[in-house]
């Protein structure tokens, strides 16, 4: 019944990660690191955008469409698509949990097992992340099954 | 590449997101659940209240405004009625409508549909007494009258406003945690919420226990064990009141009076021993404004959400404020500008039970004098969750539906025991408390409970010009002495009910001279009342204690009647713990018991929650119960035990009748020393398992649990005064479930708390926001001029005729 959500500072959390990576870059990790950032970006955005009409579960087909944009392998889909839901599902719900003193997560933690709220906002990251990973990693796999058939057409592979 | 990798983990992709959009086991779909954009996260409230300022509704037909006040309380002003209950159903809804509708679920026998099978004996047993019946018989007497319909299909409608309003996000927690949806709003969801009262008011009886007493025991044992008057008694009606009319005839009893050899091992639900309600009204006689006060603290289940929801409601009709019930419209209790009324509960017997004595094994047809009449099969489907429907046959006779069979409650292949009661043909109720709400006198009052039929209450009613009065409503039917107290035959119109008393006759009293009227679930009247009833449950100690203070009170104000409502003293120990205490021989005390027995010695009868000695009195209490009636305990088919009242005059007046069974004790001297020492170890062993002393707030449990149990939902271990058959009565989740004090006067004020919250919602500050004011005996001041009100406001959300 609230409207937390609306005020969240999207990008703002992954620039520790960033400028940690950057220090001990090279060309490559550069780009890995880039393609990477950008997947959990756009991720959240669009996760974020769909999130305020549509059921939860588009998010998974939101990652989808992000790795079918960009050329990842399959660990770093995963990764991108797990690390984009499970932020952005933990940062909307730890903001709502500090605003109301964790009223709810106390009573409904134990409920599933639980003992702490800090658990419950765990959990909710693994479950997003996890719809989110499989949702991104589905459509890398999408990506690489188009390439083949096209690849195939010009006989010749692109990496 | 393998084509093979990517379908893969596109189906495990699918199916783990499936998987978590649905319910496993007693698990939420936990994907849709703790989802923070839409699932349980959202139910945690950061601000008061989550409204726009104008919502536009279809339905209204003019403005109306919906003051807040910091404790959550709507302020609904209305230009007329239509639109009134219109938005006290749509206000109501937004704060407890997950409670309001899961009651209605429980009333009509439909929980396994919410929460599977483990329900399925709790619906069978709701279907079988018949409340789907009821409810159909509450909605005909409210179709009956223009004024009634249209203020319940307002409510209605303003529910179902809310209803509509509602996408997943919004859903009240319990729907998400138990993963279903409100349904639409109906009139007989109002039906079913007011039979839910009528249950649980007047749904009682002891007929099978008194059976089993009766037969194993034998009458004289019976009647000694179990009297129906008591001498010292105080009724609700003042002794030696007259009564001026002239009674209508009653049949005798049947020449042999013929008991059914029915014993059986059904255990009746009974009322608790701390369940019982006060109210009281003093004439200005008596206070310190020179106008009345009016006092009511009923006692109901105590639950989170909580049964009341205070509310204050005008139009051009009305200005009321009070206890509203959710689920059903108007004030419950409460008071307006002129009067104010409060209700307990009388707990009249008006159940009775007959075994049917069909021609065969059909059950189609079953003997009645020299008739043989046709019975009517009602075939249930009670809705399981994730199973297949479970049927179940009621058979319905002309005296009502037959509860237990050869099928139910196991398959015992007991007789046909029919259930007739009251509860099965109501008044019209609700109107009475649509015509309280508006009553300005001692006529209006009067006239509004002509509607009034269950379940019986005391009425306390108090009026600007100084009139009080205490009317015992609802019907009662005309019988013989001791009719009903068990089981009967039903195959004869000798045992049936002979009409029912005269509205001029019931029970009342107006303006006496004491200056004050009283009632806390006492017998009705004294013994020259000219009609036989009986209660399935009477109070000897809480009336007393009111009249004792009531009658020296003089210059009463706000704070005498909170005071008394707070009351903790004991008057059972006051009178039963001195000749308890003359059989302890102190000279055979080890330390402990020592310790125990000077506690109780210099103790001053108050139940407070620091003190020992209230625990170690009630630990021997129930040694005394388990010692002195362990005969009735451990009957082959189960018995009532004496109450302690009765306990004590059974000692002091009877130590060596030839029914006190006293085991393997010589003397009643030896057994109470027994069962003294006993309490104590009891306590010890307590103590010794808890970790701490056994102090009464930690010794007696009071708790209130949430509606369907949901574990962290609810409140343990609260520390207040108080206790069973005391002013202060609670234990267990019964309680005070809200209290009332008014001072009537030129602008009427109120004093009002309940151990809950206005919000229904766990997930909000505002859900036990009352509890701790009511623990400690506080109060929230109340007004109903609209000047004050709007002064003292969170937010006005103001409700418009959609365009």
């Amino acid at each position: 019944m609230s409207d937390a959500a609306t005020a969240i500072p999207l990008g703002v959390s992954p620039l520790p990660l960033i400028l940690s990576c950057w220090a001990v870059r090279t060309h490559d990790q550069n780009i890995k690191i880039m393609k990477f950032l950008i997947q959990v970006v756009l991720t959240v955005l669009l996760s974020y955008v769909a999130e305020q009409f549509l059921p939860w579960w588009t998010i998974g087909i939101c990652a989808a469409v992000i790795a079918m944009g960009l050329t990842l392998n399959k660990i770093t889909a995963f990764l991108g698509g797990f690390t984009a839901i499970s932020l952005l599902w933990m940062i909307v719900a730890t903001l709502i949990d500090v605003r109301t003193n964790a009223i709810l997560s106390t009573k409904i933690a134990p409920l599933l097992g639980f003992q702490s709220s800090t658990l419950l906002i765990l959990l909710t990251g693994l479950v997003g992340g996890m719809v989110g990973g499989l949702g991104a990693l589905s459509g890398q796999q999408l990506r690489a099954l188009l390439n083949q058939k096209e690849s195939k057409q010009v006989s010749g592979r692109r990496y | 590449m393998s084509k093979k990798g990517p379908f893969f983990i596109a189906v495990l992709t699918l199916s783990l997101t499936i998987l978590l959009n649905v319910r496993v086991s007693n698990f939420p779909p936990i994907g849709k659940f703790l989802d923070p954009f839409g699932g349980v996260w959202q139910n945690a409230e950061t601000k008061a209240i989550n409204l726009p300022e104008t919502l536009f509704l279809s339905g209204l037909q003019e403005r109306v405004t919906v003051r807040f006040d910091k404790h959550l309380i709507p302020h609904i002003t209305a230009h007329n009625d239509v639109d009134l209950y219109f938005a006290q159903g749509y206000v109501t809804a937004f704060h407890r409508l997950w409670q309001m509708d899961f009651q209605t679920y429980a009333a009509a026998g439909r929980i396994a549909e919410i929460v599977g099978t483990k329900a399925l004996d709790f619906d069978r047993l709701q279907r079988r007494k018949g409340n789907p019946y009821a409810a159909n018989n509450v909605l005909v007497q409210i179709k009956k009258d223009n004024t009634l319909h249209n203020t319940v299909q307002a409510y209605v409608a303003g529910v179902n406003a809310y209803i509509h309003s509602l996408s997943y996000k919004d859903l009240p927690l319990e729907y998400k945690l138990l993963d279903y949806r409100p349904e639409p709003w109906t009139p007989l969801k109002v039906a079913l919420m007011m039979v839910q009262m009528i249950d649980d008011l007047c749904g009682y009886d002891g007929s099978i226990a008194n059976t089993n007493a009766l037969l194993q025991l034998g009458k004289e044992k019976f009647d000694f064990l179990f009297p129906t008057y008591f001498e010292q008694t105080e009724p609700v009606i003042p002794k030696n009141t007259p009564w001026k009319f002239k009674p209508i005839a009653v049949q005798p009893p049947p020449p042999s009076l013929l008991i059914p050899q029915q014993l059986s091992q059904i255990k009746q639900t009974q009322a608790n021993r701390a369940s019982g309600s006060n109210n009281w009204a003093v004439s200005g006689k008596k206070t310190v404004t020179g106008t009345p006060y009016l006092a009511n603290d009923p006692h109901l289940v105590m639950q989170l959400p909580s049964i009341w929801y205070g509310m204050h409601l005008q139009s051009p009709t009305v200005n009321v404020f009070g206890g509203t019930i959710p689920g059903l419209p108007a004030v419950a209790i409460g008071f307006n500008e002129a009067i104010a009324w409060g209700v307990t509960n009388a707990a009249r017997n008006v159940k009775n039970w007959h075994v049917v004595d069909f021609s065969d094994e059909t059950r189609q047809e079953y003997y009645y004098d020299n008739l043989l009449l046709k019975s009517q099969f009602v075939t249930e489907e009670i809705k399981v969750r994730g199973h297949d429907s479970f049927y179940d046959t009621v058979i319905y006779t002309h005296l009502g539906p037959v509860v237990y069979d050869a099928q139910f409650p196991d398959h015992e292949g007991r007789s046909n025991l029919a259930m007739k009661w009251l509860g099965h043909h109501p008044g019209q109720e609700l109107l009475t408390f649509y015509l309280l709400n508006r009553a300005k006198n001692f006529e209006d009052f009067e006239n509004a409970l002509q509607h009034y039929y269950v379940p019986s209450q005391n009425f306390a009613f108090a009026a600007t010009n100084n009139d009080i009065a205490m009317y015992v409503a609802g019907r009662v039917p005309v019988q013989w002495k001791d009719q009903g107290r068990f089981i009967m035959p039903g195959n004869t119109a000798a045992y049936e009910w002979q009409g029912f008393v005269p509205q001029d006759h019931i029970p009342k009293i107006l303006n006496p001279a004491s200056g004050y009227v009283s009632s806390a679930n006492e017998r009705s009247t004294d013994q020259h009342y000219p009609y036989h009833y009986h209660h399935y449950e009477e109070e000897h100690y809480r009336n007393r204690r009111a009249n004792q203070v009531l009658s020296k009170l003089n210059a009463i104000d706000e704070k005498a009647m909170m005071q008394l409502q707070n009351d903790s003293y004991n008057l059972a120990a006051q009178e039963g713990l001195p000749l308890l205490l003359k059989h302890v021989d102190a000279n055979q005390l080890n330390e402990g018991q020592k310790i125990a027995y000077q506690a109780l010695l210099t103790w001053d009868y108050y139940n407070e929650v620091d003190q020992l000695a209230p625990s170690v009195f009630q630990a021997w209490q129930d040694q005394l119960n388990t010692k002195l009636w362990q005969s009735l305990q451990n009957a082959q088919w189960p018995v009532p035990t004496p109450c302690f009242y009765r306990t004590i005059e059974i000692l002091k007046c009877h130590p060596s009748s030839p029914h006190l069974d006293l085991g393997n004790y010589t003397t009643v001297s030896d057994l109470i020393h027994a069962t003294f020492v006993e309490g104590v170890q009891t306590l010890e062993a307590w103590q010794a398992t808890h970790q701490k002393p056994y102090r009464w707030g930690d010794y007696r449990q009071v708790f209130i649990n949430h509606l369907a149990n949901i574990a962290t939902f609810g409140l343990n271990n609260l520390q207040i005064s108080g206790g069973a058959h005391i002013l202060n009565a609670n234990e267990g989740n019964k309680g005070a479930s809200m209290r009332l004090v008014v001072a009537l006067g030129t602008q009427p004020k109120g004093w009002f708390i309940y151990p809950g919250g206005q919000s229904g919602n766990p997930g909000s500050p505002y859900y036990t926001s009352f509890v701790e004011s009511w623990r400690h005996g506080k109060y929230i001041p109340i007004t109903i001029d609209t000047s004050e009100v709007h002064a003292d406001g969170i937010c006005t959300l103001t409700l418009q005729p959609a365009l």
